[in-house]
């Protein structure tokens, strides 16, 4: 693998008489953490895991720390431990909004909103100045409306909010009701605010007993949905979408959209519905951190102080997992049309960190 | 994993510029670091310019760039990839 050649996903559907036949999902992700952190000290790795990774690197490094200190029985001050946590939240928000207002109107053929974007990015590490710009943005550019009321519309309401179409944002919301395609029943991934010690420890057992775990990752033995969906799954909001356009590609964007509402007018979330981490052995642990995309996993093994193991499963492994939901999602769409449109729908609405192609072949 | 790479503005118009990386050019958005002169540096994630770079960092992370690659490749000491890291951390000493 070439490092300087952009990594790729491709979704490869084949089709006869308007029926999918073949499903496949080719990666050339590959990063080799055990020899990339091999040997490597506590900050020799925070750093190195660092320097490896552009999107969620706040979410890695906070990662790769949580995980070396739980090895280590190490307890980071809890001053410290909320400003971890807020760093990759922020970090969690500004993809969110780069997901909503960039990359949903570029597939969709409309403008994109780059400057709201930036003035989030511009906010850096300080939670007060990001969650007063993200009201102010979200209230002016996207909802239309104050995000804390917003978020107590119910179904009715929040189909006028599309209908009336008063931002751009709620106008791609109105086109895709009803337009993608619905998810089968989806195993999803517990946040971790509601992981204990007996998830973690299942969760390492599995890493442990599967060398393809980290490509190829299954919760329960299951392919598992990993995202804002899976932590905001239960809201009014989404219900009601799920009533008025099911179960679909819209419903994760509007995860998303719900939890940049909740963070423009919330308290801050406590560090441990960010960052967690849990010993799970002898100089041996887990860390589970949220981003944008998805719960992220760490795995240290520590010897003296150094790697002896790495292990790392990033969400769109769980969420493009072969035999997982997307499978089902373009297996059913008629036509090769069709599949082309939901295969671009959906997997914008599960936001790989990567870029992603659609192959289509009609036999 | 979500790589970035550091690639140099050889050609601008507007959010749009010509970038090129080890003589690959490619088209990048540049929204979200608005314009930047020709000879920038920038981070490329999935055709889009992330954040600008100074020469240092642009040499930092293509270095690490050649680590990953190394890495994938067998090669088993990667230290070369990380001098400047290991040059200002206490080293470890020989049993």
């Amino acid at each position: 693998m070439n490092a300087l050649a952009p990594q790729r996903l491709t979704v490869a559907l084949r089709t006869a008489r308007g029926q999918a036949t073949e499903f496949e999902v080719r990666s050339t992700r590959r990063f080799p953490v055990q020899s990339w952190t091999a040997d490597a000290t506590a900050t020799e790795a925070v750093r190195r895991i660092g320097m490896a990774f552009a999107l969620c690197r706040g979410a890695q490094r906070a990662a790769c720390q949580a995980a070396i200190e739980a090895a280590s029985a190490v307890t980071m001050s809890p001053a410290s431990a909320l400003e971890r946590a807020w760093a990759v939240a922020g970090e969690l928000l500004r993809e969110h909004a780069g997901n909503l207002l960039l990359a949903w109107p570029r597939i969709v053929g409309e403008e994109e909103q780059p400057v709201p974007v930036r003035a989030l990015l511009a906010s850096g590490g300080n939670p007060a100045l990001l969650q007063d710009r993200l009201r102010g943005i979200l209230a002016e550019d996207v909802l239309g409306t104050d995000p804390a009321a917003w978020l107590l519309q119910d179904g009715d309401r929040l189909q006028a909010w599309c209908t009336q179409a008063a931002t751009a944002t709620a106008g791609r919301f109105a086109r895709w009701r009803g337009a993608t395609a619905s998810a089968p029943a989806v195993c999803r991934l517990p946040p971790v605010a509601r992981w204990n010690r007996n998830t973690a420890e299942a969760m390492a057992a599995a890493l442990r007993a599967d060398s393809d775990f980290g490509q190829r990752p299954t919760w329960r033995g299951e392919p598992a949905e990993t995202g804002a969906i899976a932590r905001v799954g239960l809201h009014p909001l989404l219900k009601a979408w799920f009533e008025i356009s099911g179960d679909d590609a819209a419903a994760r964007m509007l995860a998303r959209l719900i939890e940049l509402a909740q963070a423009a007018c919330a308290p801050l979330p406590a560090p441990e519905a960010i960052v967690r981490a849990w010993a799970t052995g002898p100089g041996c642990s887990l860390a589970a951190v949220e981003t944008s995309r998805g719960l992220l996993l760490h795995a240290v093994h520590l010897v003296q102080g150094r790697i002896a193991d790495y292990r790392i499963v990033a969400p769109t492994e769980w969420n493009f997992h072969p035999q997982g939901m997307l499978r089902a999602v373009l297996g059913a769409a008629p036509g090769a049309d069709a599949c082309r449109a939901q295969a671009q729908a959906w997997t914008l609405a599960l936001d790989p960190c990567v870029e992603c192609d659609v192959e289509l072949a009609d036999a | 994993m979500c790589l970035g790479v550091p690639m140099r503005v050889v050609e601008g118009c507007g959010w749009s510029a010509v970038c090129e990386a080890r003589g690959v050019r490619r088209t990048v958005n540049l929204a979200l670091v608005d314009e930047q002169p020709v000879g920038t540096w920038v981070l490329v994630v999935q055709g889009t310019a992330r954040e600008v770079l100074t020469d240092e960092d642009a040499q930092r992370i293509e270095r690490a760039l050649e680590g990953v690659e190394a890495a994938l490749q067998g090669e088993r000491d990667l230290s070369p990839y990380f001098e400047d890291l290991i040059a200002r951390l206490p080293r470890r000493r020989e049993a």
